[in-house]
């Protein structure tokens, strides 16, 4: 079987790097037939998709793969892709995907961040923040800085009680909760002008209708 | 061009933040523009004090390190016009999250814009000490009638003096208790001016409302009936060059008639 495989397809052509093959015997199967593409079409740019399949190439390998095509300046690689994912990226995604579960006392100064949503059972004191990439619900008692969609989500919502909050923030936008600025529902999203709304949690089924249908959204 | 003070002690617990805050309403409520700057790194007060915690957006480390523009970290007190700013502390930060020459240059730019820039130092002589000297023309120590707090004053303006403020340090001697006083317990005022060997800014007496205002987010010195507020608001005037004499310290007299009602 060869290491390098060439299809074209309506999206242009694709490389295929045999998984099996040794990086020394890719590299120069490549080399040549790239060299031979090169001959047989003498005008036009031509970029290439390269996939790897169930290898990920190291740094190293990718400068080699690239150095392949410098000496063809026509020619290119639009993408490199893998069927396969790092360990780390894999368990990041897993990661914010999940809901998490956080409680106990959050003190001044203290500063929880979650990658995903979290649903917050315990004391937030005055001073403290929770941040989120998600959405929080909170069902304990919050006085600090509440900060869902961070930083830049802006379909997070915050949903529990949040008279008592120093501020609710939803991605880049704040809203200070005061005497005069009360939170008005226990629902907190931010609207198509990117303001801050405050609503009652029931409305969450409509404003937010993904939440509620995790496996057709993840 | 404004003028810089920095409000230290050495000492903790003499009311440096208590200070800062009342010096700084006072010279609002007197048409000054004023800007008070918290540098208690990871232990912010000023804000609280203010009543003004939950509008902290940026700090001074923000702004210290480019990422937040100075208007956008500093918080308008609307209830002084437009006269009374804060520049919060991280609560999250270590007092070494903040260099001298980041806070000298915070405060020059500062420096057309406002009147008065009040720096309020942490306790202690180390980093946050430095920091907040660093940005200042002259400094306004803080002190209670107290051997140890005394002591922790002399070391302090000793190391002010070895620093080249353009202006002489200045002593507020504070809560100082008129009962010790009458009855002759206390440590005497003028021995401790004269200890220290600096002009006396003023004397504050030791008043149950600081403490209530304070947590209800005021300043003493909005109550223009109460002692302390008065003395507060003679600061403010002999900081501005006026000269106020000192209030005499006098225990208010409780009667028969109070006693029996305000038990």
């Amino acid at each position: 079987m060869d290491a390098v495989v060439l299809k074209a397809s309506s999206d242009g052509f694709t490389l295929r790097l045999d998984e099996d093959a040794s990086f020394e015997a890719i590299l120069a199967q490549l080399t040549d037939l790239i060299a031979h593409l090169y001959a047989e079409t003498p005008e036009g740019n031509v970029s290439f998709t390269v996939t790897t399949g169930n290898r990920l190439l190291t740094e190293d390998q990718r400068q080699h793969l690239a150095a392949v095509f410098d000496d063809y300046p026509r020619f290119a690689v639009s993408a490199l892709t893998a069927d396969v994912v790092d360990a780390q990226v894999a368990a990041a995604k897993v990661a914010a995907a999940r809901t998490h579960f956080a409680g106990g006392v959050v003190r001044s100064g203290q500063d929880l961040r979650y990658e995903g949503d979290v649903v917050f059972t315990g004391v937030l004191h005055p001073g403290a923040s929770i941040k989120a990439t998600g959405s929080i619900f909170l069902l304990g008692h919050a006085e600090g800085v509440v900060h869902a969609g961070f930083p830049d989500n802006a379909r997070a919502v915050v949903v529990g009680d949040m008279t008592g909050v120093e501020q609710v923030r939803l991605a880049d936008a704040v809203a200070i909760i005061d005497d005069e600025h009360p939170a008005a529902g226990d629902l907190c999203y931010m609207d198509d002008a990117h303001m801050l709304n405050f609503a009652p949690s029931v409305q969450l089924r409509q404003l937010r209708p993904w939440i509620f249908d995790q496996v057709e959204d993840k | 061009m404004g003028t810089s003070y920095v409000v230290t002690s050495g000492k903790g617990g003499v009311g440096k933040t208590t200070t800062s805050a009342n010096i700084g309403t006072a010279l609002a409520l007197r048409g000054k523009r004023v800007v008070l700057l918290d540098l208690d790194i990871g232990l912010r007060n000023l804000d609280a004090v203010l009543g003004l915690s939950n509008r902290i957006i940026y700090d001074i480390v923000d702004v210290a390190t480019g990422r937040a523009k100075l208007r956008q970290a500093l918080i308008k007190d609307k209830r002084f016009d437009d006269n009374l700013y804060l520049l919060p502390a991280p609560q999250n930060a270590d007092k070494d999250a903040l260099e001298p020459e980041q806070v000298a240059a915070v405060v020059a730019e500062l420096k057309p814009d406002f009147d008065f820039i009040i720096l309020d130092s942490p306790a202690g002589i180390e980093q946050g000490f430095r920091n907040a000297i660093a940005g200042a023309d002259g400094a306004i120590v803080v002190t209670t009638p107290e051997v140890s707090a005394v002591s922790d004053a002399d070391r302090v303006v000793g190391l002010i003096e070895q620093s080249s403020m353009s202006l002489p340090p200045k002593l507020i001697i504070n809560r100082v208790r008129p009962h010790m006083v009458q009855n002759g317990t206390a440590m005497d005022v003028d021995d401790v001016t004269q200890h220290l060997g600096i002009d006396l800014l003023g004397l504050i007496t030791d008043d149950d409302d600081v403490i209530v205002q304070s947590n209800k987010g005021e300043t003493v010195v909005m109550d223009p009936d109460n002692d302390a507020s008065k003395r507060y608001r003679n600061v403010a005037r002999r900081l501005l060059g006026e000269t106020v004499p000192l209030l005499p310290v006098t225990a208010q007299k409780t009667g028969f008639w109070h006693k029996l009602f305000h038990r």
